[in-house]
């Protein structure tokens, strides 16, 4: 065989390797864009940045959201604070007064029938960070 | 130089060709009893991807479900203007069939009419909402209670009032009254304790509740429903 056809081959070869594998990568990454979870469970979107940046957060709440409707007698609050903080729960009905042993909170908090004013007020234990309030309003309704 | 040129063709083409025919194959179907267990498979699958979708709406309504809320600016027989804690004049409309009107006191609900609702009175309001209407499915009248907190910078101890500064500089006067709810955060137990007027400091924290009436003589001064003190020394331990 001439020099000139093995090279021809060779090349041929190599270049249509380099094309089946970039068809085979372009099918897969189209078979999973298909695929894709409607509840968004493989969802990434935490990043490192943002984990650092809601770690010195003092008071966030990640539960209930503002201006929400219940038909319940009570609510679960849950949110992140600093670690070691004391929390003082207000509403006309109920005063509570939580001390965190880690940066999250949970707690089982009672509503009266209507508007529920609540107000959550984060002291940090380093005392020079002052203190921190979010206000929520909860409507305790019974729709019927 | 032409016949590398069709050796070099024929190579590409036979091996750029074969993973198209692999990745093809892995869709064709290969028997009938197979294509009816598929058939099957995807109507169940379609009925729980339905079944998911009904109940993700069902459960997004339910959070979505919002209320607004203010006082009574304006009445009318079918549509009242409120005032809420924002400054943000909205519309309710009030339909005489679909509305269910309610007062709220003590816990129990008790149906009333539209005329009832005054200039001044507290509502909430839930229902659609488009622009800065709300088309009332039911309207509550309520008490609109305050909850605040700050730092005392007066004690009037012939008044038995207190002066309070808030985070966002609103300066608030409130009145102890004989039903006033008093208690103060015990600093090494960390449990609420019963406390009397003569304990509460200047520069103390106070958490307070009160109701606002929107017809109080001064703004900004309310009887005291409850006060949660913390004393000034918890922040010097």
């Amino acid at each position: 065989m001439k020099k000139e056809t093995i090279t021809a081959v060779t090349l041929g070869i190599m270049l249509g390797i380099a094309v089946a594998v970039f068809v085979v990568f372009r099918a897969k990454e189209n078979q999973l864009s298909k695929n894709k979870p409607i509840n968004g469970v493989n969802k990434v979107t935490p990043s490192i940045a943002k984990k650092n940046e809601e770690a010195i957060v003092p008071l966030q709440i990640t539960e209930p959201s503002d201006g929400i409707i219940v038909s319940s007698k009570s609510i679960k609050i849950k949110g992140k604070v600093n670690k070691d903080s004391l929390i003082i729960i207000q509403s006309p009905i109920k005063d509570m007064v939580l001390k965190t042993d880690s940066d999250t909170f949970d707690v089982d908090y009672p509503l009266a029938m209507g508007e529920n004013a609540i107000e959550l007020t984060v002291y940090s234990k380093d005392k020079n960070l002052g203190s921190f309030q979010k206000e929520l309003k909860i409507y305790s309704l019974d729709e019927q | 130089m032409k016949k590398v040129l069709v050796v070099f063709s024929i190579a590409f083409f036979l091996v750029g060709s074969v993973p198209r025919t692999v990745t093809g194959q892995t869709k064709t179907a290969t028997g009938s009893s197979k294509a009816a267990s598929d058939e099957a498979g995807i109507d169940s699958d379609t009925k729980k991807f339905k079944e998911k979708i009904v109940n993700a709406v069902s459960e997004q309504y339910k959070k979505d479900r919002k209320a607004v809320s203010g006082f009574v600016t304006k009445t009318s027989d079918s549509l009242l203007t409120i005032k809420t804690d924002t400054d943000e004049d909205l519309e309710v409309k009030n339909d005489e069939i679909l509305t269910k009107i309610y007062q709220i006191s003590n816990g129990q609900k008790k149906e009333i009419k539209m005329s009832q609702i005054e200039k001044g009175d507290y509502i909430i309001a839930t229902g659609p909402m488009i622009d800065k209407t709300v088309t009332a499915n039911f309207i509550y009248m309520d008490e609109k209670y305050l909850v605040k907190t700050g730092k005392i910078t007066e004690v009037n101890k012939e008044e038995y009032s207190l002066k309070v500064s808030t985070v966002e500089k609103d300066v608030f006067t409130i009145d102890i009254e004989t039903s006033t709810k008093q208690q103060i955060l015990n600093i090494n137990s960390l449990v609420l304790e019963k406390v009397g007027f003569s304990k509460i400091k200047e520069g103390d924290t106070i958490h307070f509740t009160a109701i606002k009436t929107g017809k109080e003589k001064e703004p900004n001064h309310f009887p005291a429903q409850k006060i949660v003190i913390i004393p000034q020394e918890y922040f010097l331990k």
